[in-house]
């Protein structure tokens, strides 16, 4: 039997194996930051740069 | 989920998206700014990519192509600068009347618009600086007057936009350049226009100024002599050559905000009333032209249709002939083709008003109304519709120089004007009378001079501030005969 303690895996590795098992988790911030950066800009362009607007389509 | 698992969960999007940062800013990709050219740090010229020393204007937003301005070549540089007005003068037109009057051996001229739809004095000064800064003009022709409350609506509009948490959202992610090239991306081809309402939907536009008082007009007002004053003295210290113009506008469309104060509801009340018994007096066939709604007022876009060849057989109103050559009734307005229903809805009544063939019934009854007007005003002496209505009755009974005095009174009193009027137009006057260096271009005296009895109206007029293109044309003959002039006969 042994006694040695076993080794923590390095801080990089554990990193690593994070971004292998759980993509979802780390896939869902960037989705997320992404999607609510679009709405920004979405919603920040719909405002126009002047009132007036002479559309001659009416 | 652990500490740990939080920190790997964030740090790919973290680094990403500072990666990002990284490679926008190295390719060059910059924020345009959220505040619609408000903030005096706005950049309304960058240099022009595809030529050396030209620059190219960051103002159109899409809707209209950006103005590129050559490097110096040696013509006298003339540059406008204004609000929609300005932004129709017609930049070819004008350089050639100057061209065609100048002196032999004197430079040739090179006009540049940097007139925008929308602009009232707070953004053309930040742009006229920026101008006479970078653009190295001989000659400034500011043309700024009619804007200043459709320019105060629209910063409204933009706080409102920009208020609570979405804004703050917006404001805080506008620091990042990723956000602008989302924007970029997103940004509908021909800017937001497609969201804009109706103007004849804009009674909210007008309400936005629902609490004004007519101090508080004036007060904001003084911010027009403010700005106009900055670009004046800019452009002395600059040694330009400095041209302020009075501008043009429509006596006979009504005023836009007519409230009075809450302590006067009473008399407001009564002054309501008596209005009410005065329209019911009006003959039908003129009823229209005592309205104030927004349908019934005429817009930029409806004499600009698409044209409807079925309307050719059509007999137009006939209104009024003009003098010193200006061509009167509608010559100067599009082709009746491209009018709309409203414009053929509403001219009828204004032909009728100008030939004034009242029988003797309607007389009577355009005197009982102009009797009602009259006790309308004595309950609230400053009520702007009241003065309209008032110069409308006026005139209708053969009195047309107490019409036009109601007109401009009405103007005046407007708590929220969409067109110069007397405040604007005699600060211009001011302005220049106080600067022997500023060469006053009194438009509006020019074209009160050719309307008959000084009442303009819609022969030159597509709505309460903009002329019809081809009286744009010959308002640029007379500025081209005024920038001529020898500095002698000045």
């Amino acid at each position: 039997m042994s006694t040695q303690v076993p080794k923590r895996p390095s801080w990089w590795a554990e990193f690593a194996l994070f971004l292998r098992q759980r993509p979802l988790l780390w896939l869902l911030p960037i989705a997320l930051w992404l999607g609510l950066l679009a709405f920004l800009a979405w919603s920040a362009v719909q405002t126009p740069s002047s009132p007036y607007t002479y559309r001659l389509d009416f | 989920m652990r500490p740990r698992h939080l920190l790997f969960a964030l740090l790919p999007a973290l680094v990403l998206f500072a990666l990002v940062e990284l490679v926008l800013a190295l390719l060059g990709v910059e924020g345009r700014g959220l505040s619609r050219g408000f903030d005096p740090t706005a950049s309304y010229l960058a240099p022009d990519p595809d030529r050396e020393g030209a620059w190219v204007t960051q103002m159109h937003d899409g809707e209209r192509p950006e103005t590129r301005i050559p490097p110096r070549d040696g013509r006298r540089r003339v540059l406008l600068f204004g609000g929609s007005n300005t932004a129709a003068f017609p930049p070819g037109f004008l350089q050639a009347e100057l061209d065609r009057r100048r002196a032999p051996g004197s430079p040739a001229h090179e006009v540049i618009n940097l007139g925008r739809a929308g602009y009232g004095s707070e953004r053309v000064a930040i742009l006229f600086q920026q101008a006479l800064d970078l653009l190295e003009p001989d000659v400034v022709v500011i043309y700024s007057g009619h804007n200043e409350f459709v320019e105060a609506g629209f910063r409204a509009e933009l706080g409102e936009r920009l208020e609570g948490p979405k804004g703050a959202l917006i404001e805080a992610a506008g620091h990042l350049l990723l956000f602008h090239a989302l924007c970029d991306l997103l940004r509908p081809e021909e800017g937001a226009r497609g969201e804009r309402p109706r103007p004849e939907q804009w009674q909210w536009e007008f309400d936005r100024f629902a609490e004004y008082t007519f101090e508080q007009t004036r007060a904001h007002l003084e911010r027009y002599r403010i700005n106009l004053e900055r670009m004046l003295n800019a452009g002395r210290r600059r040694g330009v050559e400095v041209v302020i113009g009075t501008v043009v506008s429509n006596p006979l469309v009504p005023p836009f905000a007519n409230n009075v104060p809450a302590g006067q509801a009473a008399a407001l009340e009564r002054c309501v009333a008596e209005n009410a018994l005065a329209l019911a007096q009006v003959p039908a066939d003129l009823a229209v032209l005592f309205s104030d709604k927004p349908e019934d007022r005429l817009h930029v876009n409806d004499w600009r249709r698409a044209a409807r060849p079925q309307l050719a057989d059509r007999t137009p109103a006939v209104l009024r002939p003009y003098g010193g050559g200006w061509e009167g009734n509608l010559a100067l307005a599009p082709d009746p083709t491209r009018w709309s229903d409203r414009v053929w809805r509403i001219l009828p009544a204004w032909e009728r008003f100008h030939a004034r063939d009242l029988s003797a019934e309607e007389r009577a009854a355009i005197e009982r109304a102009h009797g009602h007007l009259e006790a309308a005003l004595r309950h609230v002496p400053d009520h702007p519709l009241t003065h309209f209505r008032l110069g409308l009755t006026s005139y209708l009974l053969g009195d047309a120089s107490a019409a036009l005095e109601f007109f401009d009174e009405a103007a005046r009193l407007d708590r929220a004007p969409r067109k110069g009027n007397r405040i604007t137009n005699g600060t211009v006057r001011a302005l220049a009378a106080e600067r022997p260096w500023v060469r006053l271009f009194d438009a509006e005296r020019l074209v009160r001079e050719r309307a008959p009895g000084g009442l303009i109206g819609f022969e030159l007029m597509e709505d309460e501030c903009h002329l019809h293109d081809r009286a744009v044309e010959r308002l640029m003959v007379d500025l081209a005969a005024f920038l001529s002039e020898p500095a002698e006969a000045r």
